[in-house]
């Protein structure tokens, strides 16, 4: 299981999100996605997810080459999480879970009890499962935001890719949803995610990528590439970085 | 998600309740017929109650059915693909076109067969003309169809006034009827139940993908849909479903935009259920309508377009009240 990126190009609008863009991420590891607002992550995350097309360079998921998959078995491989979802419809809170099995049941298919068993779980495990029949449009934010990674723990890819999963979340919702987050890795699934935070970044995941807005970047282990001079690069802000306990805190000044 | 033997309760019920307004469209009128002789009637019995059964009724009855699901049908296709529930099979232009066909011809008084074909024909030529415009690259491409059909319709909409204002007299009564929706002249309904039939075995595999669709479009291209695909076909389809109804009974309003909410409000948002659901709910809804519309005021006729507005948005109000507003 691996997510192989070679001298990848992405741009969007003619605005370079990153230049010969490459890394290589194996069963049980995370990548972080840190950047300025604008600076292309989203773009590189959906690119990632093969929503988005690449000017030059191969992204190749588990040794084979991403366009050469079909949509649907993309989808069986893949999950991708937007930053923020819209519901025009009413669907209760289940319905909306149980759409991540789509990729896995056959045309004329319906869900089955085992379908809707796994959706309770996810929900469970999003602290969701009182709400089941709630109608989604009278989630607030943070439970929305919640749903969505439900969705994605029901759709079970071995790559998952999320938008800023923890916007909305309060405090120890967020947490939670890192812990999860982190099980699902340790369980041998692949995880990239953008984040706004340098400091869980840096806690939670193996390796991270920083974007310049540019098209230059930086990527490597979190512990090493996240730092007061890259921060302060990457932010244009200053920083201070706070020794305690043998570990490095960043706030900004 | 109903569970898959709920839907097919469901669909039972709505199918006897759909032969049961057929039943009721055979036996009433001017001259009541029993149920027994409208049975033996169906069965190949000749005789005067007869003649009126298979050629008046029946064919009146299966043609409103047929337009009945067809608006209802495309009406449901189109609120998922602008993911608004205030979605009509008219958005994109097609009544217009052939509210125009239909028209000319009978401006020039040809018999109601070649109006019939000539709203056919403007229809399709709206269609054409719609898609052919809205057609481009990227995302776009929606909010071009759209206006490009507002547009035409609008111009259509002038059009069709500048006929009515230059039409003799005496034929402007069945102008009126025709643009309000009429089906008192169908002869044929086999064309309209064929296309009818050719739109659920297109739209019925597509149903999940309409489901994923509904939640979004980015949600959907994540969980393995092809969006920009399933989009052109489903808005083609729900234009050709419309283009086949105002072809055989004018444009008859309200049926699609809410028919699929209404069977919406009851049976949630499963268009493997919705999609049906809303085809016979239609189906059943026009034949009613056009039942009244022949016996309210018999011996005088109502085009049936006024009816199911008259029955439709008030039915729909009490339970857009009643249910809280769920859209």
């Amino acid at each position: 299981m691996s997510l192989d990126v070679r001298h990848l190009d992405v741009s969007i609008a003619g605005h370079a999100a990153c230049r010969d863009l490459n890394f290589r991420l194996t069963s049980g590891e995370s990548l972080v996605i840190l950047g300025r607002n604008g600076a292309g992550k989203s773009t590189l995350l959906a690119t990632l997810a093969g929503l988005h097309s690449a000017d030059a360079g191969r992204i190749m998921l588990h040794e084979q080459l991403l366009f050469n998959y079909t949509q649907r078995e993309l989808a069986q491989q893949r999950g991708y999480c937007a930053q923020q979802q819209h519901d025009a419809f009413a669907a209760t809170v289940l319905e909306t879970a149980l759409i991540g099995r789509h990729p896995h049941l056959g045309r004329w298919a319906w869900e089955s009890e085992q379908d809707r068993t796994a959706a309770m779980q996810a929900l469970a495990k999003v602290g969701l499962d009182d709400l089941a029949e709630r109608q989604v449009q009278t989630l607030s934010g943070g439970e929305r935001q919640r749903l969505a990674i439900a969705t994605l723990l029901v759709q079970s890819p071995s790559l998952y890719l999320l938008d800023e999963p923890l916007s909305h979340l309060d405090l120890n919702h967020a947490m939670a949803t890192l812990k999860l987050l982190n099980e699902i890795v340790s369980n041998g699934q692949m995880l990239i995610a953008v984040l706004h935070d340098p400091n869980l970044a840096r806690r939670h995941f193996d390796q991270a990528l920083l974007m310049f807005g540019d098209g230059t970047w930086a990527c490597g282990p979190a512990a090493e590439v996240i730092n007061q001079d890259s921060l302060e690069h990457l932010y244009g802000h200053p920083i201070r970085s706070i020794n305690n306990h043998h570990d490095y805190w960043f706030i900004p000044e | 998600m109903p569970e898959h033997r709920h839907v097919t309760l469901t669909l039972l019920l709505l199918l006897s309740l759909a032969a049961g307004s057929l039943a009721m469209a055979l036996t009433v009128g001017s001259l009541p017929v029993a149920l027994s002789d409208v049975w033996a009637a169906l069965l190949g019995k000749q005789g005067a109650a007869a003649d009126i059964i298979m050629q008046l009724r029946l064919p009146r009855a299966l043609g409103a059915f047929a337009c009945g699901g067809l608006l209802a049908l495309a009406g449901a296709l189109m609120q998922v693909l602008l993911r608004n529930p205030l979605g009509d099979p008219y958005v994109l232009g097609i009544s217009g076109g052939a509210a125009v066909g239909a028209l000319c011809a009978m401006l020039v008084g040809l018999a109601a067969v070649w109006v019939n074909l000539a709203a056919f024909v403007g229809a399709f030529l709206v269609l054409l003309l719609v898609f052919g415009l809205a057609h481009g690259e990227g995302s776009w491409v929606q909010s071009r169809l759209l206006l490009t059909g507002v547009i035409v319709s609008a111009g259509c909409g002038a059009a069709v006034s500048l006929i009515l204002s230059i039409a003799p007299q005496q034929s402007l009564h069945g102008m009126l009827f025709w643009i309000m929706g009429d089906v008192a002249y169908i002869s044929q309904p086999l064309p309209a139940l064929f296309l009818l039939g050719v739109g659920l075995l297109f739209s019925l595999p597509l149903a999940r993908d309409l489901n994923v669709l509904s939640r979004g479009e980015i949600q959907a291209a994540a969980l393995g849909v092809s969006v920009t695909r399933l989009r052109w076909l489903t808005y083609f389809l729900a234009a050709m479903l419309t283009a086949g109804a105002v072809a055989t009974a004018g444009s008859i309003g309200f049926v699609g935009l809410v028919v699929p909410h209404l069977m919406r409000l009851f049976l949630g948002n499963d268009q493997r259920l919705l999609l049906p659901a809303s085809v016979l709910g239609g189906g059943i809804l026009l034949v009613l309508a056009d039942t009244l519309a022949r016996t309210v005021i018999a011996p005088q006729q109502l085009p049936v377009g006024v009816l199911t507005a008259l029955i439709g948005a008030p039915l729909f109000l009490y339970l857009l009240t009643r249910q809280g507003g769920r859209p």
